[in-house]
């Protein structure tokens, strides 16, 4: 079985020629992600996360920042997960708040994913002077703590959702940074490369159609974790108080209601649940996708 | 017969010096100490120069006054014995006891009174306070002759410990600036309390003055007043027995918890002289909250039964008006603004702001005090889904910390904002100040900064400072009152629950209306805790 399977593949994400075989190292690692249980229970998690989130609100159209009863409620017939301090409906901060939240993950690891590349791949690619410069940047970013440059920005800027996701893509670039840098150094000599060098392509159109599409597998999967990442950040700024209080989110709601642990606990379980399971499963569809696209990752285990 | 007798007092005598000795024991190991723990941390212990409860606790300690107050609003004797004010109000005259001495042995004379006083006319925040002082005479050490430009019935309870610490002037007086001076970190007073010892940002140690001039007094030996940064925590060391007392505990949910220990005696009482207001202010120079109609529509949807009952757990006391309710000149006779939406609604339509198509008038923002979620970021909340009933959007501002919110909210830059302000007593001290025209100052966090102005509110405070007839006064005050409700720059919604915590076992808890801000001589332990 495993024989089989790394002869059909030894050949197909490192070749020369990503032209001809575009469509099979995807459809390859598909399938290879496929062969994970836990790569597909996390997809099937997200999937489920991400239908809630964008299906939900039209389906329980009730404002999460309304007050829909008593303060405290625990939960029965009336609110199934129970109210908050407020009155507010814990399940409807759930729904609703799983999109800001998703949405604060997603645009701060694109925010990342994008620095991170740029940075990373400028420096390898070109090397020299311009990489040291790009080195030094990146350094000067990896020394900060990263929640505490992140609590400084959303002090600075305000605590609004625009500016958390810009302080959390801000600050947390670095690793996607080095990883690009190290597979552009690595690439960057490799003959497919002198070769299109050779044939007189831009430096331009070496980095973008030549290198980054070798380079990307490793960034996807560091990509996905970001997202993880993020969605963490932002319950840990809100927990801080440094949560945007007019759009209800998973990290706000934690944050806002633990000081009423021991009066209700249901305000504070869920999102906190929540919070865990999207993390779950995003990293779980991570670690797929890491064993799928990497094969020598692959054949060693 | 007379051996007889003689026998009988020596048995007592024995009989007492065994009984003595074990009770020296306890005293010895720490059985006659009060341990304090208090989120509020001075920073020094000068209160001629720095307002706040932080500083007031150690100041009463430390430092006598010239007058104390009882529960109800009694002034009575302390460093002055007697006082008299003059029939025209011009003059007040303290007769001052004649054995104080100052922790190093110095007497306080009448020349310290009149150092002090001018000391926190001219350094303290409160300027109005000590305004109507012209000067102070001293005909000879045991007499002090307030010279008055106008009459000034609050003096008599800026007299207070809180307020009037009685500095020796040979300390103090050497010329350096009050508010750097190194004493503020080793205060010498004459209070019942000497200063031993202070570990910043930890804790601070007071024991007896053996030469404090009431004699017998204090019957505490030490207090230890341990600096917490977290409530949660001093709660439960308080409830294991660590420490003895927790004063000023805010927090619906820790009041009651506390309520519930079998060991522990909880209390309202102490804070009528603070009178801790809890409310939401208008920017009343910004359009449309110029206009009185809108300002009366959000009060009538904001629901202060519903904020104080829930939000609050029900340990909060509902205030109507600019001053406390524990204050005799308290008026209860004011538009209460019961909820009514459909009022609410009308009030905004007269005032032309109609429902547009999707069935708001138009937005706003509100601002909260960081850091105090119950009285202040779950009120402002909680309005936003109250407003949003009559059509008003409500955007919840969040500050990240207090000097971003002090700078939006003293430089105008707010629509709605929740605030805490005190009364400090008389409304000269701390009502006046956030009502008056002349004290419309931008930058100054706690002035006038809704841009209030009501001529007629003006005349009534300014004749209400010089007023020495009681009866009249309390008219004025009433008078304004009204009007400030009416015109609501403030909706009042509460007195900031502030609750002490005792150990059962301790008698003559600090109940009058300074509390904990007032000496503690007379504090003592009736069971001492086990040691």
């Amino acid at each position: 079985m495993t024989v089989i399977e790394s002869t059909s593949q030894v050949s197909a994400p490192q070749t020369d020629l990503p032209a001809r075989t575009a469509a099979s190292p995807g459809r390859l690692a598909l399938r290879q992600f496929t062969k994970s249980p836990s790569g597909v229970a996390g997809a099937c998690m997200l999937i489920l996360i991400i239908l809630v989130a964008v299906a939900g609100p039209s389906l329980y159209p009730v404002d999460p920042l309304d007050l829909v009863g008593a303060p405290f409620m625990p939960p029965d017939a009336d609110a199934w997960f129970g109210t908050d301090y407020l009155g507010r409906d814990v399940l409807a901060g759930l729904i609703h708040g799983g999109r800001a939240t998703l949405a604060v993950g997603a645009v701060a690891a694109l925010i990342t994913i994008v620095i991170g590349l740029v940075i990373g791949a400028v420096g390898g690619f070109f090397g020299g002077a311009i990489d040291a410069t790009m080195v030094k940047i990146t350094e000067f970013f990896q020394i900060l703590p990263p929640l505490l440059f992140a609590m400084v920005l959303v002090t600075l800027f305000g605590p609004k959702l625009t500016t958390i996701t810009l302080a959390i893509g801000g600050v947390s670039w670095t690793s996607v940074a080095r990883l690009t840098r190290a597979e552009f150094m690595r690439l960057r000599d490799l003959d497919f490369v002198k070769a299109s060098r050779a044939a007189g392509a831009s430096n331009v159109n070496l980095i973008l159609r030549v290198l980054l599409p070798n380079a990307l597998p490793a960034v996807i999967v560091s990509a996905t974790l970001a997202i993880g990442v993020a969605i963490l950040f932002e319950g840990g700024l809100s927990f801080l108080g440094l949560g945007d209080p007019n759009v209800m989110s998973w990290g706000l709601m934690l944050g806002q209601n633990r000081n009423y642990i021991l009066d209700a606990w249901w305000a504070v379980m869920f999102p906190g649940a929540a919070i865990f399971l999207a993390v779950l499963a995003i990293s779980l569809v991570g670690d797929g996708l890491n064993d799928a696209i990497n094969p020598r990752l692959r054949r060693r285990s | 017969m007379l051996i007889r007798r003689h026998f009988v007092l020596g048995a007592l005598g024995l009989a007492a010096a065994t009984v003595a000795s074990p009770a020296a024991r306890a005293q010895s190991a720490g059985g006659n100490t009060l341990v304090v723990a208090t989120t509020q941390v001075p920073r020094h212990f000068n209160g001629a120069v720095q307002s706040g409860m932080a500083t007031a606790m150690p100041t009463a300690q430390i430092f006598a006054s010239p007058l104390r107050y009882d529960d109800k609003w009694n002034p009575q004797p302390y460093l002055a014995q007697s006082w008299e004010v003059a029939p025209d109000g011009l003059s007040v005259t303290l007769h001052l006891v004649k054995d104080a001495v100052f922790h190093d042995g110095h007497p306080v004379t009448s020349e310290d009174v009149a150092f002090s006083i001018m000391a926190i006319k001219a350094n303290h925040p409160f300027q109005t306070m000590l305004a109507a002082v012209d000067k102070v005479e001293t005909p000879d050490p045991a007499t002090a002759i307030l010279r008055l430009k106008n009459p000034s019935p609050s003096l008599l309870l800026a007299m207070s410990p809180a307020l009037m610490p009685i500095l020796p002037k040979h300390v103090y007086g050497d010329g350096q600036d009050l508010k750097t001076h190194p004493a503020n970190l080793k205060p010498i007073g004459s209070g019942p309390f000497k200063l031993t010892e202070y570990k910043q940002g930890e804790y601070y140690t007071l024991e007896k003055f053996d030469k404090f001039f009431i004699p017998g007094r204090p019957k505490l030996d030490k207090i230890v007043v341990r600096l917490v940064s977290d409530q949660n925590a001093a709660v439960v060391s308080l409830e294991r027995g660590d420490f003895s007392a927790f004063p000023f505990i805010a927090g619906a949910r820790d009041i009651d918890r506390l309520q519930k220990s079998p060991n522990l005696v909880v209390t309202d009482k102490g804070m009528a002289g603070v009178g801790p207001l809890n409310w939401l202010a208008f920017n009343t120079r910004k359009k449309p909250l110029d206009d009185v109609r809108v300002r009366q529509a959000i009060a009538y949807a904001a629901n202060r039964d519903f904020i104080v009952s829930k939000l609050m757990g029900g340990k909060a006391t509902p205030a109507l008006g600019p001053i406390a309710p524990d204050s005799p000149l308290a008026e209860a006779a004011v538009e209460p603004y019961k909820v009514d939406y459909a009022k609410s609604a009308a009030l905004l339509d007269a005032a032309g702001y109609a429902k547009g198509a999707d069935g708001s008038r138009f937005s706003l923002t509100i601002d909260y005090i960081p850091g105090g979620d119950e009285q202040q970021r779950n009120v402002a909340e909680y309005m936003r889904s109250q407003l949003k009933r009559v059509g008003i959007n409500l955007e919840v501002r969040a500050a990240p910390d207090f000097p971003t919110w002090a700078q939006r909210v003293s430089n105008f830059d707010f629509d709605l904002t929740m605030d805490t302000v005190y009364n400090w007593g008389d409304p000269v001290i701390g009502v006046n100040r956030t009502y008056l025209t002349s004290n419309i100052r931008k930058g100054i966090i706690w002035s006038n900064t809704q841009q209030y102005s009501n001529p007629k509110v003006d005349e009534l405070l300014q004749a209400a400072a010089v007023e020495t007839s009681p009866e009249k006064r309390k008219a004025l005050y009433s008078e304004f009152q009204k009007i400030v409700v009416s015109d609501v720059p403030i909706y009042f919604i509460n007195v900031s629950p502030y609750y002490n915590a005792f150990a059962k076992g301790l008698g003559n808890l600090p109940n009058s209306i300074w509390g904990m801000m007032s000496p503690l001589d007379e504090l003592y332990w009736e069971t001492p805790p086990k040691t």
